[in-house]
């Protein structure tokens, strides 16, 4: 991978021959550092024009060949660069592919693509007046993206990993497993989702992390979905219980991300031919949802334990893992 | 030797109005950010000097009574650990009242320590 030194010139040289000349490289910084991949924005000129890009690009994980988070589904560079491409044939907004990265552009894996302006944060997305209308409309846009994402043929994309309700569950049992931190709450939200885990569902292109705070949002709404590198194959219904999870409401007072009703979600999914959409089903994956992300929250606290990173925003995330664990209860009580 | 003075807490709100006070409103926005969650993180490690003994002694009761023939001399861990064994194993209901009470007592007071917004929040939004 190019540090950022010589980041710049290779990014100068792969424009000019695959964009077209100057391809001069300016502003560019390094976004959000995740844990599995660097993006980077940049303006680069091609003959009289500025064009806004983003790189994206793999972060190779850092962990033991037997660590259970391993078996999480992971998509990255050329695959994630094919799955956004293939989401955008099948009419979801994301961010217009560019190129796609060859091995004598010298730069590693990853892809260019345009940079869509707009909010990405949650919070704000929840609080500013700005996005008052786009709240107002963006269930319903949820409800018609992930019918679309949804229908979105599996078998086009080979490397995505299939992952059943009960497959799930185990993944995540593993991780929990190896923290060897007794917590009775979450060994009794493990039994509940190992015994309520739905089967034979329809199974699907499932985007994974379908949530407010992997959107670009405008004034007139979502402008792109963002972040799909735990896609895998699976039940459809988990990408509507996860966008319903409290942590994702970002203090917002709508079950929907903060900003909607369940109404318009599941009226807008089925008149878009998502399918019937039962609720009692999705509230199993909004459930397990509080689970996975309270498990999450543990792994982030404590990845400087096991060698990885060592930041301060980790650790704290760490002390996050009742919130949703208090969810998950509160859950639990209203279906008995 | 009796405790020194200043108290941790005393240091810890020192700290705490140096980071919000003096250095916050110099840093650049990313910096602040992060500057930020150490405020926040502060503010939880004073919580639980404040309120984590008697919290912990709270559940450490709670669990031996549940648990019923528990040794008093337990660990607190060693308590959880045989509490989430008898869950995972079956041996105990995962529906029993008593049971979800404690569950549900010990994340709120986990909470009061580490965000008790969370807790305020839903209580705000009733059954939302």
């Amino acid at each position: 991978m190019s540090d950022l030194l010589d980041l710049p010139t290779g990014l100068r040289r792969l424009i000019a021959a695959r964009l077209g000349p100057p391809g001069t490289v300016e502003n560019l910084v390094r976004l959000t550092g995740g844990a599995t991949r660097a993006t980077w924005s940049f303006d680069a000129r091609v003959g009289d024009a500025t064009i806004p890009l983003v790189l994206q690009q793999p972060v190779p994980r850092a962990l033991r060949p037997d660590d259970p988070m391993l078996r999480l589904p992971h998509v990255a560079g050329e695959a994630d660069a094919a799955l956004v491409m293939g989401a955008a044939r099948a009419g979801v907004p994301v961010p217009r592919v560019r190129l796609v990265l060859e091995p004598e552009d010298d730069l590693g894996a990853g892809y260019l693509a345009d940079r869509i302006d707009g909010e990405t944060l949650g919070a704000r997305i929840i609080r500013d007046q700005r996005f008052a209308h786009a709240r107002g409309i963006m269930a319903a846009q949820c409800g018609e993206i992930l019918a679309r994402i949804h229908a979105m043929e599996p078998e086009a994309y080979p490397f995505l990993v299939e992952q059943d309700a009960a497959a799930e569950v185990q993944v995540y049992r593993e991780i929990w497993d190896s923290f060897d931190h007794p917590q009775p709450a979450i060994d009794l939200a493990f039994r509940w989702v190992a015994e309520r885990a739905p089967k034979r569902t329809r199974r699907a292109l499932v985007h994974g992390d379908f949530r407010n705070g992997n959107f670009i949002v405008g004034a007139e709404g979502i402008r792109a979905v963002l972040d799909w590198e735990i896609a895998h194959v699976g039940d459809p219904m988990a990408d509507l219980g996860w966008l319903c999870v409290r942590t994702w409401r970002f203090g917002g007072p709508n079950p929907v991300g903060g900003f909607g009703h369940r109404e318009d979600l599941v009226a807008a999914y089925e008149q878009a031919g998502g399918g019937r959409v039962d609720a009692e089903h999705v509230s199993f994956w909004e459930a397990f949802g509080c689970l996975k992300w309270s498990v999450m929250c543990l792994m982030k606290g404590q990845s400087h334990r096991r060698g990885g990173l060592r930041s301060l925003e980790q650790m704290a995330i760490g002390r996050r893992s009742e919130e949703p664990l208090y969810d998950f209860l509160a859950l639990l009580g209203r279906r008995g | 030797m009796p405790p020194s003075r200043p108290t941790a807490l005393e240091l810890l709100d020192v700290v705490r109005e140096f980071l919000e006070g003096d250095v916050l409103p110099r840093l650049a926005a990313d910096v602040r950010f992060q500057c930020r969650i150490a405020i926040n993180v502060l503010a939880t490690v004073r919580r639980e000097l404040e309120f984590g003994a008697a919290s912990w002694s709270r559940e450490r009761a709670r669990l031996a009574g549940l648990l019923g023939d528990a040794d008093p001399d337990e660990s607190l861990e060693a308590l959880n650990r045989q509490l989430a064994r008898q869950i995972r194993e079956g041996a105990i209901d995962v529906d029993d009242p008593a049971l979800l009470g404690h569950l549900r007592r010990t994340v709120e007071e986990a909470l009061a320590i580490n965000n008790p917004k969370w807790l305020e929040s839903s209580r705000e939004e009733g059954s939302a």
